[in-house]
């Protein structure tokens, strides 16, 4: 259970004056849930992403894994969090220019110093069709295809919880048809809690729950 | 155009960071090369000088055995005469004589002799004295001050200094070097030494040796060099200087593009994407290429100006080193030729760089392709670091070249100095071992001086005192006696460098025609020396007996062969005058030995020039040489003392007859050498130093550049977990990698070329010192574990999502 306690953020546009991205968000997101947050460029959806990712602190409230409030810890203790709990799926991929798709796979489990459970590598390569792929390059995949190897770098080291930012903001329908699907088949097989950021009304209409930002304020559910 | 400048200024200002890191590039690339060439151009100018100083102003040097005599002839009065006196010692500096001379008005109007502080001597009691000797020998005195000074004679004398002159370079009797004046007195002093060489400028257009000849034939002169023979002699390796110094110019401003190429590189992502965003703002093509000139020369003709000017300052300390007169007319136009070269390269550089990127579609610009396209590489590991580390390395030659070719350049360039270095040192050694005394009487040759016996050498009865003395025989160790002009006559077919007189005493003993003379010397060498030699025989075995009767030679051509006959024409001349008189006889070589390695392991230097055999085989073929070169070793160190008594005797009974006779012991010997080596220190290390700066600055700007570039990426792996100890040791591997290979690649091509240089020099022996790399190694791998540290620690100060945005 992922719970939200009143979290605040703002940002400092000049020397006295602030905006506010997030205004005393509350949330409580049990575990194994689908979660969208939706909502117009600037509602601070990312940014509401970020914090319970533990990328980002808010300026007051709190996160709590099971209790665990991650606003506390320290950064090195949150890396290490973000590593055992959270996988992230971005926009832009992020993928290692220089290692395969294999490698960019795995690589997590390899800074995690763990061994690779061929098991969940073979499941999630099947799922995510990319077993044609695996030797390439990023550059030499499509869009579609590179998110889905974020995707299964995200899920490499069995988190419990993945958060996407925009998953499919950079995909052609096609793609990003094919990485929505996907993405439901995994929360469905997996049973992992999965939070999506994203502005697809379409996408969010396809199953879990849904919550809409406005002005950094949380206005449906 | 102003909105254009406008944009390039605030481009410049706003990425202080990058634009500084640039234009001090841009200021140690104009640096570099106008230094270098600076240096070549002054060290070709001094050498020029010296010749000038030799040949350039005089149209030849006569021995006299009376100068007021030679000095009034209506010949003479005709042009400039230039009068040497013979050395007089100063007690405290007795290896330091004092050469007086006077110069008439016309030498001084020549510019043969240039004032530099107080007045020309103008009565007996006045000297002027060249600087480097008055700073060396009189320290503490300056114009106006007294010095005395012992005469050869014994008389002690007061003088005072009249002036400071500038420092006058040797004149040379034939292929020989003749002491010219360090001191300038006044036609009024008197000595009792006469005048004994007198350097002659004739007016223009006067046949030189129609009149030398004559001048020498009805006894005004004893005999002459011209000045216009040396000359031609010296002009030809003074062309072929200037091509050197033209060739390794144009190597350096390789270098120099090289490098201007890597920063050139490192910026060109960033250009690509920078056009793309001037192309959707409305920038033409033709604009664009405007804006990234501009930039450049913006960055560029500042650096390359204040670059200009700091090595034109540098230009009269370099001029010193080299001893050449400082132009600055010259040293300008090297400053603003070598500047304006850098300044344009690097602008062509950008052009060559913008014009590629400018014309790709704009979406291309904005998204530039992945710069890695192929796998390429099956490697693959489980260690993170290592798996990135090597990846990276593999799969990104253009980064890599452009963040190592510095490091590369700098390595190769350690790597070739360290070998110069070790090369010079053996020279060093091998000038300095094993022998405690050298005696070289190669200078009594000077007509005009003594008696025509000096051209004896240390004589038999001097030879006896030191080698059949019983009082030093069993104390001297390894000896080698070049006798003098002992010559050897090899059969070849060519014609070409014969010495008529010889040839023709040659064919009058019944050579027949077509025999080359080849001007080397037996020397003749102590039983320990030919033990030594034993390790460097390569055919053949020595045979001690036979070398002591006279009968077999050891060669030191690799061409012979054991068996081989050769037979030696020994010519002796008691004087000038008379014909020489042959002495004909053949030997057997009985081994061959290869005389570099030898020399190369510090051993007989002296011996290069010849075959080698017993000292006992002179005796034995009863051949009554001379000898111009003898090197000895003191058995027992505690024998120094006894030896160098009989040496200084022998010394002072050829000075005593106005004979020259020069003894070095090793420290002399050790301190000329080290004087070469030490101007080339200082030259390598200013290299060094400088291409390390460069490579220093190179190597933070490329890998800070691929550091930066990768922000999201460090971003992506940061929110998956990764800590701030693992991105250090991420960066640190990749960068050891990329150093590491830079390294090596500069060790094998430094290394590659020494060896060229060994093959080619004969300098087998000579390796670069690893020493110079174990020092030199450690800097650039602290500054790689620094540039790792300090990127890991600022990426961690950049908040994850900042990273994640790619922001700074």
């Amino acid at each position: 259970m992922i719970k939200i306690n009143d979290i605040t953020k703002r940002y400092k546009l000049d020397k006295d004056n602030t905006i506010a991205a997030l205004e005393g968000i509350n949330l409580e997101i049990p575990d194994g849930e689908l979660l969208f947050i939706i909502g117009k460029s600037g509602s601070g959806k990312s940014t509401l992403l970020h914090i319970i990712g533990g990328l980002d602190r808010p300026d007051s409230g709190g996160v709590f894994y099971n209790d665990i409030n991650i606003t506390d810890k320290k950064e090195s203790e949150l890396s290490v969090f973000r590593r055992d709990n959270i996988g992230f799926v971005f926009q832009d991929y992020n993928l290692i220019p220089e290692l395969n798709a294999e490698e960019n796979i795995k690589y997590p489990v390899y800074l995690g110093r763990k061994k690779i459970d061929g098991e969940l590598f073979d499941y999630l390569v099947t799922a995510l069709e990319l077993s044609e792929r695996l030797k390439h390059l990023p550059s030499q995949l499509s869009g579609g295809q590179q998110q889905r190897v974020a995707i299964a770098r995200a899920l490499m080291t069995d988190p419990s919880v993945i958060l996407c930012d925009e998953p499919t903001g950079n995909l052609d329908s096609a793609s990003s048809e094919s990485v929505q699907r996907l993405l439901l088949k995994l929360h469905k097989e997996l049973n992992k809690t999965v939070v999506i950021v994203t502005h697809d009304a379409d996408f969010s209409s396809k199953g879990g729950r849904t919550v809409i930002l406005r002005d950094g304020k949380v206005v449906a559910e | 155009m102003k909105y254009i400048l406008h944009y390039v200024s605030r481009t410049i200002i706003l990425n202080r960071r990058k634009s500084i890191i640039t234009a001090l590039f841009y200021f140690f690339a104009s640096l570099f090369f106008v230094l270098q060439a600076l240096f070549l151009f002054s060290w070709n100018a001094g050498n020029e000088k010296r010749m000038d100083m030799t040949y350039g102003v005089h149209d030849a040097v006569f021995a006299v055995k009376n100068a007021d005599e030679f000095s009034s002839l209506d010949i003479t009065k005709r042009g400039t005469i230039y009068v040497t006196g013979s050395a007089i010692r100063n007690e405290d500096y007795s290896d330091r004589p004092i050469v007086m001379g006077h110069a008439d008005e016309n030498a001084i109007a020549l510019n043969c002799i240039t004032l530099l502080e107080g007045n020309f001597p103008q009565n007996s009691n006045e000297i002027a004295l060249e600087r480097s000797f008055l700073s060396l020998v009189y320290p503490r005195s300056a114009v106006s001050d007294e010095i005395t000074f012992t005469l050869s004679d014994g008389e002690e004398r007061s003088m005072k200094i009249c002036g400071v002159i500038n420092n006058i370079s040797n004149m040379q009797w034939n292929d020989r070097s003749v002491p010219m004046i360090n001191a300038l007195v006044s036609e009024d002093f008197s000595y009792a030494v006469p005048y004994s060489f007198v350097s002659v400028k004739f007016t223009d257009g006067t046949d030189v040796d129609t009149i030398s000849k004559q001048l020498v034939e009805n006894g005004s002169a004893i005999a002459y060099t011209p000045n216009q023979r040396n000359s031609d002699i010296m002009v030809i390796t003074g062309i072929s200087d200037s091509g050197a110094v033209f060739f390794i110019i144009l190597l350096m401003l390789i270098v120099t593009a090289l490098i201007l190429l890597s920063i050139t590189m490192i910026s060109s992502r960033g250009n690509i994407m920078q056009a793309g965003m001037l192309k959707t703002a409305g920038f033409s093509v033709k604009t664009i290429s405007l804006v990234f000139i501009l930039r450049t020369a913006m960055l560029a003709a500042p650096c390359a100006i204040l670059a200009g000017a700091a090595a034109f300052v540098s230009s009269f300390w370099i001029s010193d080193i080299f001893g050449a007169n400082q132009n600055a007319a010259q040293a300008g136009l090297v400053c603003i030729l070598g500047v304006a070269g850098i300044f344009l390269l690097a602008v062509l550089f950008s052009y060559l760089s913008i014009v590629s990127s400018v014309n790709k579609p704009v979406i291309e610009n904005l998204k530039p392709k992945a710069s890695v396209t192929e796998s390429g590489t099956n490697f693959t590991s489980q260690n993170p670091y290592v798996l990135y580390a090597v990846k990276s390395f593999l799969q990104n030659a253009g980064e890599i070249t452009a963040a190592c070719i510095t490091v590369f350049i700098s390595v190769v360039i350690m790597v070739f100095c360290s070998f110069i270095g070790v090369a010079l040192l053996k020279d060093i050694s091998s000038l300095t071992r094993p022998y405690d005394f050298h005696i070289d009487t190669a200078y009594t040759k000077m007509p005009g001086e003594v008696s025509s016996d000096s051209v004896k050498g240390i004589t038999k009865t001097d030879y006896a005192a030191l080698y059949d003395n019983p009082d030093t025989k069993q104390i001297i160790g390894m000896a080698c006696f070049e006798p003098y002009e002992l010559v050897d006559e090899t059969i070849y077919s060519g014609t070409e460098n014969q010495d008529e007189s010889l040839m023709q005493t040659a064919k009058d003993m019944g050579y027949p025609d077509g025999y080359r003379l080849k001007e080397t010397v037996i020397s003749g060498v102590s039983d320990e020396t030919l033990e030594t030699l034993n390790e460097y025989v390569i055919k053949g075995k020595i045979n001690i007996s036979a070398l002591k009767d006279g009968t077999q030679v050891i060669s030191t051509d690799k061409n012979d062969n054991v068996g081989d006959r050769i037979r030696y024409a020994v010519l002796f001349s008691d004087n000038d005058e008379e014909k020489p008189r042959m002495l004909d006889f053949e030997v057997t070589v009985c081994a061959v030995a290869d005389i570099k390695l030898a020399e190369n392991a510090s051993l007989i230097k002296e011996l290069s020039r010849g075959n080698i055999w017993s000292i006992d085989a002179y005796d034995a073929l009863n051949i009554n040489a001379g000898y111009n070169r003898v090197a000895l070793t003191v058995k027992d160190k505690q024998y120094f003392a006894k030896l160098a008594e009989v040496i200084n005797d022998i010394e002072q009974y050829y000075k005593s007859g106005g004979l020259s006779l020069w003894v070095t012991d090793n420290i002399q010997q050790s301190e000329s050498a080290q004087q070469v080596y030490n101007a080339f220190l200082a030259i390598s290390k200013t290299v060094c130093v400088t291409l390390g700066v460069f490579s220093v600055i190179s190597l933070i700007s490329s890998l800070s550049a691929k550091i930066s570039r990768r922000r999201r990426i460090f971003g992506a792996l940061r929110a998956a977990g990764m800590t701030r100890a693992q991105l250090f040791k991420l960066l640190l591997t990749e960068n050891l990698v990329y150093l590491a290979a830079a390294f090596l690649l500069g060790l094998l091509l430094g290394g590659g070329l020494c060896l060229a240089v060994s093959l080619l020099s004969g300098y087998s022996a000579a390796m670069f010192s690893m020493w110079e790399i174990a020092v030199y190694a450690p800097v650039y791998f602290a500054l790689v574990i620094l540039i790792s540290l300090y990127a890991s620690f600022k990426s961690f100060k950049t908040s994850v999502v900042e990273s994640l945005k790619g922001v700074e």
